[in-house]
């Protein structure tokens, strides 16, 4: 909250003035008496005092999962719940940082009694993920405009725009064992695999009832061997992963950020254990674990840590041409914490646009240690100048050094929903 | 729909209605006042040039020429009225409307207040010369320096809505309503100036009124925030 | 002097002008003061009022310059219509190849000349080369047909001639900058030998 006097009457009581001059110098009291009036409209800002803001606000969603690319109309309500008017209340909503404003303005103003409220409506463009709204800022004044107060009101509301992404094809482990991924030899487990013969010794609850009952054979189902795996999800938030292929688009880490709200969602449906990592403004690392509460606290960490924010740091340009003032000792650091915490048998899911080399070696150090690493890399490229041409070739590069080392990289065009993209590359690789 | 921060319509038309009246306060003759109406009509022209408007209003450059030749041709006439007490009168509050349009459009957003005030000053000027040329009676120069006063106020609030809501938003209501008591409190200063005039406020001797205006002029330099 | 003290010097102020008004106006008070002396003195009692005239004219103009150096002070609420913008991939380099020619630092040079190390190396290592291969080849300047991006990021490179240099200055261009773009177009068209 701040208050501020803003000097808007400054210097009117130089009106005054000028006709005290004017009629003292060329005798005219009429022109005398105009000061008076001079000086009572600027002793007219001295007689109010900064209003007193009692808030709340409300939003209401006109689909609260829309479908990704349809706008969703907002309609925000401010009620004031102080006991003095506000004569002059001006709101901006806080659109969520990765969303636009399609028609309609987030900005209003009213005349607010105690007890009344004002509504608004807009249009924001939908994007995938989870979205937050920021804290709507409220600025009042009072009746004459010289005190202002500014401060901020929250609603917590979250428009969620999400894909399917029905399975989340998991690697299989060096030692045979797979999450949810088909191994080769039906054993038990949960799934349908294939069907063969009936052997005696054969549980009578497998046999394939429905066959028997139509050919007279008598075979027995065999199932998918499944064991849960842990997953940590890794989000690389640093500097110079905020890039965006054109103004207005969200960049790389804010797709990133929604398709790892879409794996934690997708996971959380299964047996294997989640965690959640990133590297970026601070180290975020939750190790995997299953759970109601654990899957409560992997969202709280989505919306609250500082990591984990869409927003592109402020730009700064170091003076010797050394972009995003990252320093080049806090990746290192971060990692080795990250490795030194990481169990085992962990396998590492790493979401990153690959916009530069350390995160390329970041990433084969991982997979040397011994942890099966996999790589989703949005494509934020572009090909309209020399620069972006030649960032477009380094990342195609960068993916197929990682590929050359036994790396699995996910090349996600944006506009394409992450769950379709997995789908296709399940099929593709590791059908059974 | 190119929305801007330029000041809120409605606050800019008050202003300068506000500042076609004051200038009307003090030209009452029916020539005048049909000269501040074309200024009017020709400043309005010119104010709403460049913007987007859901209203059919007409904008182009086109427009906003035919807005500039209707001011500039009703200043002339001014200065070209027989009686050269009335081109005192009239011309000054037309260059001050003139200005506030200015301000209001913006001819420029980072000057805009000062256009403002500028016209505001262009006012005061010339109320001033009516008191001093004309030994008018108090009312006409009360009434049009609050009135110009108002109008400074309405098109600065209309500027700093622009600029922290945009255009686009809704403000109708703040801006009548701040134009309102704006205008009640002017009409207020102006009843205790009459009330203070007509209890006798000339007939001082010399000493009180050195002592007052010592005391007045102190008040108001302190006044200065 | 602190804001306190200043509040409360203020405040006597008003009182005392508030005072002297009110004296003004009762009757008979205010000829006690020795105005006829100093009417006298003075010559005129217009010039008395005029004297008042012109303080507050020094004062009026005083007040005028102030306001107009002065600033509004107001709240300067987000922008919440648009994404907030990120930069593209590859725009550090779009900058410094753009950027005037005198403008460019030896830590630029050497990132540009870096990266674009990094690139071609890599690009080598794509074609099945062994790391020392690639990077052999790279110094070497066996990696492109291309002379001026070979020149740029070979190992014993002496830099360009100076008619060379003369020739690009004329064009107000950099040799840097110029053979980071040649070499930039060779990698970015998946150049180099096949």
């Amino acid at each position: 909250m701040t208050v501020r006097t803003t000097g808007r009457w400054r210097g009117i009581v130089a009106v005054a003035l000028f006709f005290v001059a004017v009629g003292v110098l060329t005798d005219r009291p009429a022109a005398l008496l105009v000061g008076v009036v001079g000086a009572g409209l600027a002793v007219y800002p001295r007689l109010s005092r900064p209003p007193t803001v009692d808030l709340e606000l409300d939003r209401r969603l006109g689909d609260k999962r829309p479908a990704s690319g349809e706008p969703v109309t907002v309609t925000t309500r401010v009620t004031n719940t102080g006991d003095r008017t506000l004569a002059d209340c001006r709101v901006v909503d806080g659109v969520p940082a990765m969303l636009s404003v399609a028609s309609g303005s987030p900005r209003h103003a009213a005349v607010l009694g105690p007890g009344e409220t004002t509504e608004f409506s807009y249009d924001v463009e939908t994007e995938a993920g989870r979205h937050q709204f920021d804290p709507a800022t409220v600025i009042a004044r009072d009746i004459t405009g010289a005190h202002e107060v500014e401060t901020t009101v929250a609603a917590g509301t979250e428009i969620q725009c999400a894909d399917a992404v029905p399975e989340l094809p998991v690697r299989e482990q060096p030692d045979g064992h797979a999450g949810r991924l088909v191994t080769d030899d039906g054993g038990s487990g949960i799934e349908f695999h294939s069907v063969r013969e009936y052997r005696p010794g054969d549980p009578i609850g497998r046999i394939d009832s429905k066959r028997w009952a139509r050919t007279g054979e008598l075979t027995t189902v065999e199932f998918r061997e499944e064991r849960p795996t842990s997953v940590l999800l890794l989000v690389d938030a640093r500097a110079p992963a905020y890039r965006a292929a054109a103004d207005g688009r969200p960049n790389a880490v804010a797709h990133c950020l929604a398709g790892v709200e879409q794996l934690v969602s997708a996971l959380s449906d299964t047996r294997d254990a989640v965690g959640l990592a990133a590297f970026g403004r601070e180290l975020c690392f939750r190790p995997p674990g299953v759970g109601t509460d654990h899957e409560a606290a992997l969202w709280q960490l989505l919306a609250t840590h500082p990591a984990f924010d869409a927003t592109p740091p402020g730009r700064v340009r170091a003076g010797d041409g050394g972009w995003d003032d990252e320093r080049s000792d806090d990746l290192d650091r971060q990692a080795t914490l990250l490795r030194k915490q990481l169990g085992s048998d962990t396998q590492v899911v790493v979401l990153s646009p690959l916009a530069d080399e350390r995160i390329v070696e970041t990433v084969r150090t991982l997979s040397a240690a011994g942890h099966t690493t996999t790589v989703i890399s949005p494509d934020v490229t572009a090909e309209e100048s020399l620069g972006q041409r030649l960032a477009r070739q380094e990342r195609t590069m960068r993916l197929r050094a990682l590929r050359g080392a036994d790396i699995p990289v996910v090349d996600w065009d944006p506009e394409t929903p992450l769950g379709t993209v997995l789908l296709d590359e399940g099929r593709r690789r590791w059908s059974a | 729909m190119s929305v801007s921060h330029r000041p809120t319509p409605l606050a800019g038309a008050l202003a300068l209605v506000l500042s076609a009246v004051s200038t009307a306060i003090l030209a009452p003759t029916l020539d005048q006042r049909v000269a501040i109406v074309i200024a009017l009509i020709g400043v309005g022209l010119v104010a709403t040039g460049g913007r987007d408007f859901d209203l059919p209003v007409p904008q182009g450059r086109l427009w906003t020429a035919l807005g500039a030749v209707l001011v500039l041709g009703a200043i002339l006439r001014g200065e070209t009225l027989a009686d050269p007490l009335q081109s005192i009168e009239l011309v000054p509050g037309l260059v001050g409307m003139a200005l506030v349009g200015l301000g209001v459009r913006p001819l420029r957003q980072r000057f805009a207040r000062r256009f403002v005030s500028a016209g505001l000053a262009a006012m005061v000027v010339g109320v001033a010369l009516v008191g001093i040329f004309e030994a008018a009676g108090p009312l006409r120069l009360l009434g049009a320096t609050a009135a110009a006063i108002a109008a400074w106020d309405v098109a600065e609030h209309g500027i700093s809505l622009g600029e922290q809501l945009r255009t686009d938003a809704e403000t109708r209501a703040v801006e009548l309503l701040h134009t309102g008591t704006t205008s009640a409190y002017g009409a207020v200063t102006v009843v205790v100036a009459l009330v203070i005039y007509e209890n006798g406020a000339t007939g001082l001797p010399l000493s009180a009124l050195a002592l007052l205006l010592a005391a007045a002029i102190t008040l108001m330099a302190l006044l200065y925030r | 002097m602190s804001a306190a003290v200043r509040r409360a010097g203020w405040a006597v102020l008003v009182a005392v002008g508030v005072v002297a008004f009110g004296l003004a106006l009762l009757p008979g008070v205010a000829t006690l003061l020795p105005v006829g002396a100093v009417v006298a003195w003075v010559g005129n009692d217009y010039f008395l009022l005029g004297a008042f005239g012109g303080v507050a004219l020094v004062v009026l103009s005083w007040m005028v310059a102030r306001r107009a150096a002065g600033q509004i002070e107001q709240a300067a609420p987000p922008d919440p219509e648009t994404v907030p913008d990120a930069p593209r991939p590859g725009e550090g380099v779009d900058e410094l190849l753009g950027r005037w020619p005198g403008g460019l630092s030896d830590a630029d040079r050497d990132y540009l000349r870096e990266r674009l190390r990094t690139a071609a190396v890599y690009g080598e290592l794509d074609r099945g080369r062994s790391r020392a291969a690639a990077r052999e080849r790279v110094d070497s300047g066996t990696w492109t047909d291309d002379p001026v991006a070979t020149r740029f990021l070979a190992a014993d490179s002496s830099g360009p001639t100076v008619t060379e240099r003369l020739r690009l200055a004329l064009r107000g261009d950099s040799w840097t900058q110029h053979a980071a773009r040649a070499t930039a177009r060779e990698l970015a068209d998946g150049g180099g030998d096949r």
